[in-house]
């Protein structure tokens, strides 16, 4: 008897078809590793790389840069770093506010915030008023908040998509999905992105009893979108801009965020943070510091809030700090030290586990 | 093996990356991940080929650092989007039971703690001693006796009575093995 456990390792591992390895992305990798290495000795460091780019043609001519930063309220200051700590929202220039509830995940809507508590519900607070505005189902360490600072969107308790206006305060649900593990990935304006078993659909609030299916391939999740540009995960360390039929291609894990104009892409890969231009493919790495790091938040169309590790390979806790940087120069300047993992959240829409 | 020569290098992975796939699999429970290990895994032998001697000790190498990369990554990707990747069992009324059963337990394993899935797949997929598995992971032996401990004892909790334990691992596999 081989045992259960044995036998369902090797039942399950056998049911795998061949891996493709892509031999040339090893060599090219490999041989990068080697001569960042060689670089590093001799103390000259890259400041940027070009991404991988493939398809007819880089994006060009896209939309002007839009420099303004958005807008500010009683609290918020949108170009600065801000965390919570249980009930408590910080900013980085000092002030707090402390909110009706434990925050579990959270992310700003234009000046308001609206947040997921442990128990599921949703709360706005808007200009020092705070109300719940629905339930949503907990989504592990993905995306239970997605918004675009007009609208955001959330899985309610009845496994259907809904979508608030924080300006209007209206509410919209989506029709039933078909699979199962739905969750909300992107919010752009008129259009909320999501995905689950069976597929990664596209749905239009204003069009109450339909949305469209994007694919069947759960793995091509839309990730981010804004202004007509689309980010999807792709197989093989890959995120795929898609913007008026031209695609680019970047080396990634599975996050990615565009910036309000979409002219930039914030990224992590083999554990630097780095910021692609959308237009040009030219990469920017963030000269962070520390073992890994992510942009995670846009303060502006060009700096961005970085979340950054150490002790990311020992067993201890890992310990964090916010940093911001210039997306066009790599340059960042140190923020918050925010400690170990699962006593605070970013407004991410993520809730950070320990 | 004293340089980095593409061609032993390919067939290499021409004849092992099966099996190393295999093990990735089960280190990450999902193919997508499971095909990015395997290559990120690779880039890193392929980086050290030049220290390595014969291709018994690539492979040994590249398993450790399926392992080592496998265990970093769950503490990074508590950030960002995952791709599913489910396999749902299908089966005759007669088979139900058993199909659950099995089901179960690959849920129970995916959701260890990455260090004692990877004790638990070295232990019992890759039929490694203790000594060997440490040596793998870079701990000691301690630890990986506790961490499969733990590991078995999350999976007969997660069962309940539909197994015991010598169904689960038979006796001879639990006792020690240096």
């Amino acid at each position: 008897m081989t045992g259960l456990l044995t036998d369902l390792m090797h039942d399950r591992a056998d049911r795998l078809d061949g891996p493709e390895v892509d031999l040339a992305a090893i060599t090219r990798d490999g041989d990068r590793v080697v001569r960042r290495r060689r670089t590093a000795v001799v103390g000259v460091a890259a400041a940027s790389v070009l991404a991988v780019v493939t398809g007819a043609a880089l994006f060009g001519g896209g939309p002007a840069r839009d420099t303004d930063v958005v807008a500010t309220g009683p609290i918020a200051q949108l170009d600065l770093l801000s965390w919570t700590s249980g009930r408590v929202l910080h900013t980085g220039n000092g002030a707090t506010v402390e909110l009706d509830a434990d925050v579990r995940a959270w992310v700003w809507v234009g000046d308001s915030v609206v947040y997921t508590d442990p128990s599921g519900r949703v709360h706005l607070w808007q200009g020092g008023v705070e109300r719940e505005i629905g339930t949503a189902l907990a989504q592990g360490d993905l995306a239970e908040l997605v918004t675009d600072g007009t609208f955001v969107a959330w899985v309610g308790a009845d496994h259907r998509l809904v979508r608030y206006d924080v300006t209007e305060g209206t509410l919209v649900r989506a029709p039933a999905m078909p699979g199962d593990r739905l969750r909300v990935t992107a919010i752009d304006g008129a259009m909320v992105y999501a995905a689950d078993t069976e597929g990664v659909y596209a749905w239009r609030p204003t069009e109450l009893n339909s949305y469209q299916t994007l694919g069947t391939d759960p793995r091509a999740v839309v990730l981010d979108a804004e202004n007509g540009t689309l980010v999807r995960t792709a197989p093989g360390r890959t995120v795929v801009l898609e913007r008026d039929g031209d695609t680019l291609l970047v080396a990634a894990r599975e996050f990615a965020d565009l910036s309000p104009d979409a002219g930039l892409l914030s990224v992590e890969d083999k554990d630097r943070g780095l910021v692609v231009d959308t237009d040009s493919g030219v990469e920017v790495t963030l000269d962070h510091g520390h073992e890994w790091a992510i942009g995670y938040q846009w303060l502006d169309a060009t700096t961005v809030a970085v979340l950054a590790f150490d002790g990311i390979n020992e067993d201890e806790v890992m310990d964090a700090s916010l940093l911001t940087c210039d997306a066009l120069t790599g340059a960042c300047a140190e923020g918050e030290h925010l400690g170990a993992v699962g006593q605070w959240q970013l407004p991410a829409g993520i809730h950070l586990a320990r | 093996m004293t340089r980095r020569d593409p061609a032993a290098f390919a067939e290499f992975v021409a004849a092992r990356s099966a099996s190393l796939h295999r093990t990735a699999y089960l280190l990450v429970g999902d193919r997508g991940l499971a095909q990015d290990l395997l290559q990120e895994a690779l880039t890193k032998t392929y980086v050290a080929w030049p220290r390595l001697r014969d291709p018994g000790s690539a492979e040994a190498y590249t398993r450790k650092a399926l392992t080592t990369t496998a265990i970093t990554w769950y503490r990074r990707r508590s950030w960002g989007e995952r791709p599913i990747d489910t396999v749902p069992d299908h089966a005759a009324d007669g088979l139900a039971d058993d199909v659950a059963t099995r089901d179960l337990l690959w849920q129970a394993l995916q959701s260890l703690p990455p260090r004692q899935r990877a004790a638990i797949v070295l232990r019992y997929y890759e039929d490694l001693t203790e000594a060997q598995t440490a040596d793998v992971m870079g701990c000691a032996v301690g630890t990986v006796k506790s961490q499969v401990s733990a590991g078995l004892r999350s999976l007969r909790t997660r069962l309940g009575d539909r197994a015991t334990d010598s169904d689960l691992v038979p006796l001879d596999l639990l006792e020690v093995t240096r």
